[in-house]
């Protein structure tokens, strides 16, 4: 039950990134064109950019992607363990992931804490604040931390799928 | 002990040479490797705009901050910082800032608030247009794309009639070659450490501020605290001669490069009277937003503290006629009189 | 003494953790907060992951990496590439080997479109290796083919591995982009030469085609291909011209990907989806890889390793070629165990030293290092593009004839490694045009 809405929810906020791909993509196109027919940019398209829609597509798919185990590893030395050893790396990785995630959630929480109480703002052009943005980060690593013990619990009981990781289209 | 030191500039930049790494070559000498920085530049330990906070954790004992980064930590400073039009001259701003840094009671009050012990101040040299077409006249400056650092610059650019943009540094460059700017408006060592003299045709001299918001060296609360009073006069001192030697630096550089930009067959124009005047006129009207602004971000008294500033600026005005201006260590001595020698040692940065 | 210590063993906990499947994201932050704690305290090691997160997503020029992805998935996803593949091969048709030839001509020109050598390599296997088994081809050259032209995906800009190189280092990306399209296209050159000589000397190899060109066929497939080339065209003109920045560059061409595939009614909501999500979730996992390769950076930073391992390799040699060399071989050892992503991220704050201190062209470098990084995606055990290769085919070819199809494509990436170390100029020439 609980997982099926973390399923539900990592998804939804994975296409909300999206979303944000698609606003940036959007938007520095039109302020190019804009600049080179009217003389005209849209002031601010480089701090929205960088710290509106960067920060919704880098960090609100990452509980997505820590739950379809599609973060970047080397498995060469895992993928000669016996099984009962493979399951302990597993567990031990999971164990590391929540804890590190956590710690960052909670360092960078208290970022956003300062953050939306002063009022943060970005020099540029104009100014942007962005105490939203910054409270993105703790949530996000949060979340996927969640993830991951999730992942440890499944695989404590025995119900991890052991699917093949579908590898990040990256490099 | 060995500590570490931040600077985000580069290490051959003349703000980080003498100031960072001679200075702390010097440092360890004199406090018989006490206190030894180990130098990190260019954003190796922290990136520009996260220098505050990392002083602040302790990331490093001693870092370089550029103010316009933090509106929201630093308004005291910021609301000096943009006031860049009032005084253009490079050597009077540096003592000023150092000065207002170190003893104005809000200033203070807000270097304490955000964990760091302010050490003093630094002048970038004047700002002036940078530009890939001639650009000598009010009328030329209308429509044209400025790179511009923030704040107050880009509320004149728009006073002006000019389209300001915000571009990393790093992207002057290619702006200036494609066209997709037509001028950055920069310290004029930029024609050399940025290669901007490969693209610039024409340099407009109209002194646009110049840049010191924030401190050249600010320290760790506790690593201050920490210190003997022995080694805190030694940085006091070393700092007093640095302020004096960047200065002399940063405009040295300045005109070996606007130099070999003008062999390169960059033309140098002078402002015309309207472009002048109407800068003039923007400083003037300039002064309301930011008290606004300061307000806004819970500063109580903005009017008192810009009075406090410029009297303190116009100290330094009449001070420095009374110096040889190219002589490193008189400037240091006076530092050292006017500013250094009068904080006490045993209460500074305590409270 | 300590100091180096600590960062030494950091580097030795680091591969522990790599070996027994930690994500190298979260690896490389655990050594770093864990060691700047023990370097300095446990608040400035808080302090490093309180700074460096939003700061490093908010870095402008990162925002390259997204818009090169979307464009090389919608690319992908909406049969751009499958257009290009079949007008070179009906082009090619009669010559030895002609459809791997055409196969490394589609992955140069899909390459052109996409950031990623995994994105190249998963479109072309789908649409070409059918093509070529169909014809008889023999399967480790079907295969081998397109898992070493996939390589071209990084090589050939865009490319994400260059955008990553330029910000660690602090070069211009867009010189560096400019500097890959050269030695790319040599790549494809030498690629194609060794086909048609191996191909004419041992036809089993590849069957010769018998038929004729089909001009009727050629020009509706010219018709239906030509946006894609002028695309391309347009986005690294754009940049070489220096109309727009990398960033801009990427979001123009996405955007009229998008709008190309909607013309051509090969747009519709579902792929549309798919691409979005290949986009972010590479975009995401490549983010936080590389967040802890920031931190890693300031671990070795402050820890004094870079420089110790600078000054002893310096110690055995200060001529740039032997550095070089020992550079290459580390990446090629390194490269057969370590994601391409991973090892520059990882190797990057050790070698910079080196390189600053012999006063090597970084641009230059960066080409170079791009080519050695590609080598390590085809090399067993962990190279991604055999595995690409080998799902995407589901399983119809073993993975030791993809293994031994490129073996002879890895030769031609040593011999055009030479010709680069040998002839900087080859690099170089195109960069130094933009300076203007
Ligand atoms: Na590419
Ligand atoms: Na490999």
């Amino acid at each position: 039950m609980l997982e099926r809405v973390f399923q539900k929810t990592s998804r939804m906020l994975m296409y909300l990134g999206g979303a944000g791909l698609m606003l940036m993509m959007l938007n520095v196109t039109l302020d190019v064109f804009l600049k080179a027919v009217f003389n005209f940019p849209i002031q601010g398209t480089v701090e929205i950019s960088s710290y509106y829609y960067m920060v919704a597509v880098v960090l609100l798919p990452l509980a997505f992607v820590e739950y379809e185990d599609s973060n970047i590893n080397v498995d060469l030395i895992y993928n000669l363990l016996p099984a009962l050893a493979q399951t302990i790396c597993r567990f031990v990785a999971y164990a590391l992931t929540v804890a590190v995630l956590s710690a960052v959630a909670w360092r960078t929480g208290i970022d956003a804490v300062h953050s939306f109480q002063i009022g943060e703002v970005v020099m540029g052009s104009r100014e942007v604040i962005v105490w939203p943005a910054r409270c993105i980060l703790p949530f996000s690593f949060a979340l996927a931390a969640f993830a991951s013990l999730l992942k440890a619990v499944q695989l404590f009981r025995g119900e991890d799928s052991r699917q093949t990781p579908s590898r990040a289209d990256a490099s | 002990a060995n500590y570490n030191a931040n600077h985000f500039f580069a290490e051959r930049h003349s703000m980080v040479r003498g100031p960072y790494v001679e200075f702390a070559r010097r440092v360890a000498e004199k406090t018989n490797g006490d206190v030894t920085f180990q130098v990190f530049t260019g954003g190796s330990l922290l990136p520009p705009a996260a220098s505050l906070q990392g002083l602040r954790d302790g990331v490093a004992q001693i870092s370089y901050h550029a103010g316009t980064y933090t509106p929201a930590e630093l308004p005291v400073a910021n609301l000096i910082g943009n006031m860049a039009f009032y005084n253009t001259d490079p050597m009077v701003m540096a003592f000023a800032s150092t000065e207002f840094g170190l003893t104005n009671p809000a200033a203070l009050e807000e270097w304490a608030k955000n964990g760091v012990v302010f050490g003093g101040g630094y002048s970038t040299s004047q700002y002036f247009m940078m530009c890939n077409t001639t650009v000598e006249t009010l009328a030329d400056v209308k429509g044209k794309r400025l790179r511009m650092p923030g704040g107050a610059w880009t509320r004149f650019a728009e006073y002006i009639g000019a389209v300001p943009v915000s571009i990393p540094s790093s992207e002057m460059y290619t702006g200036l070659d494609t066209g997709s700017l037509d001028c950055a408006v920069a310290a004029a060592d930029a024609l050399d450490s940025f290669s901007l003299k490969d693209v610039v045709t024409s340099m407009n001299t109209l002194a646009i501020g110049n840049y010191y918001a924030g401190f050249e060296w600010g320290y760790n609360k506790a690593f201050w605290r920490g210190l003997s009073e022995d080694n805190k006069r030694v940085l006091f001192d070393e700092m007093a001669y640095e302020l004096a030697q960047h200065r002399l630096a940063f405009d040295a550089d300045v005109n070996k490069a606007v130099d070999a930009a003008k062999s390169n067959g960059m033309q140098v124009y002078s402002p015309d009277e309207a472009l002048v005047s109407s800068l003039n006129r923007f400083v003037a009207e300039d002064e309301k937003v930011l008290i606004e602004n300061a307000k806004k971000r819970g500063v109580e008294n903005p009017e008192e503290i810009l009075a406090q500033f410029k009297s303190i600026v116009d100290r330094w005005d009449a001070l420095l006629n009374s110096v040889d201006r190219k002589d490193v260590d008189a400037l240091a001595a006076l530092a050292k009189t006017e500013i250094y020698d009068r904080l006490d040692l045993s209460t500074y940065g305590m409270k | 003494m300590t100091g180096n210590l600590i960062g030494f063993a950091g580097i030795g906990v680091l591969f522990l953790l790599l070996a027994s499947r930690v994500s190298i994201g979260v690896a490389l932050m655990l050594v770093s907060i864990v060691g700047i704690a023990l370097l300095t305290n446990v608040t400035a090691a808080f302090g490093i992951v309180s700074a460096l997160p939003f700061n490093f997503i908010g870095d402008w020029s990162l925002t390259a990496i997204p818009m090169f992805l979307l464009m090389g998935f919608v690319a992908a996803n909406t049969g751009l590439a499958s257009g290009a593949f079949d007008l070179l091969g009906a082009l090619m048709g009669r010559v030895p080997g002609g459809l791997a030839s055409a196969s490394v001509g589609a992955c140069g020109l899909f390459a052109a479109a996409s950031g990623s050598s995994i994105a190249t390599t998963a479109a072309m296997s789908r649409i070409a290796v059918p093509e070529m088994l169909k014809a008889g081809y023999h399967p480790s050259l079907a295969t081998g083919v397109v898992a070493a032209s996939g390589t071209l995906g990084s090589l050939i800009p865009p490319s994400i591995l260059m955008v990553l190189f330029g910000i660690f280092t602090e070069q211009s990306i867009g010189k560096l982009f400019i500097a890959g399209v050269v030695p790319g296209i040599l790549s494809v050159a030498i690629y194609v030469g060794m086909i048609t000589i191996r191909a004419a000397l041992n036809p089993a190899l590849a069957p010769r085609m018998q038929s004729r060109l089909d001009m009727q066929l050629i020009g509706r497939l010219v018709l239906n291909v030509w946006p894609f080339p002028v695309l391309i065209v347009g986005v690294l003109g754009g940049i070489f011209a220096g109309l727009f920045t990398p960033t801009e560059a990427g979001a123009i061409g996405a955007f009229f990907a998008l709008i190309i595939a909607a013309v051509r009614r090969s747009l519709t909501l579902e792929n549309l989806a798919v691409a979005i999500k290949q986009t972010v979730v590479a975009t995401s996992s490549i983010f936080f890889l590389s967040l802890g390769a920031v931190m890693f950076t300031r671990f070795m930073g402050l820890s004094g390793v870079p420089r110790v391992l600078a000054d002893s390799m310096l110690m055995i040699s200060g001529n740039p070629i032997v550095i070089i060399l020992m550079i290459a071989v580390l990446f090629i050892i390194l490269g057969m165990v370590i994601d391409s992503i991973g090892l520059m991220l990882l190797t990057l704050p050790i070698v910079l030293p080196v390189l600053e201190a012999t006063s090597i062209d970084l641009i230059w470098f960066g080409i170079i290092t791009v080519k050695l990084l590609e080598i390590g995606l085809v090399t067993p055990p962990v190279g991604l593009n055999l595995y690409v290769l080998h799902s995407a085919l589901s399983g119809r070819v073993a993975l030791k004839d993809i293994i031994y199809g490129t073996t002879w494509f890895i030769g031609m990436d040593l011999l055009t490694l030479a010709i680069l170390v040998a002839f900087p100029a080859i690099v170089l020439f195109m960069p130094s045009m933009m300076m203007g």
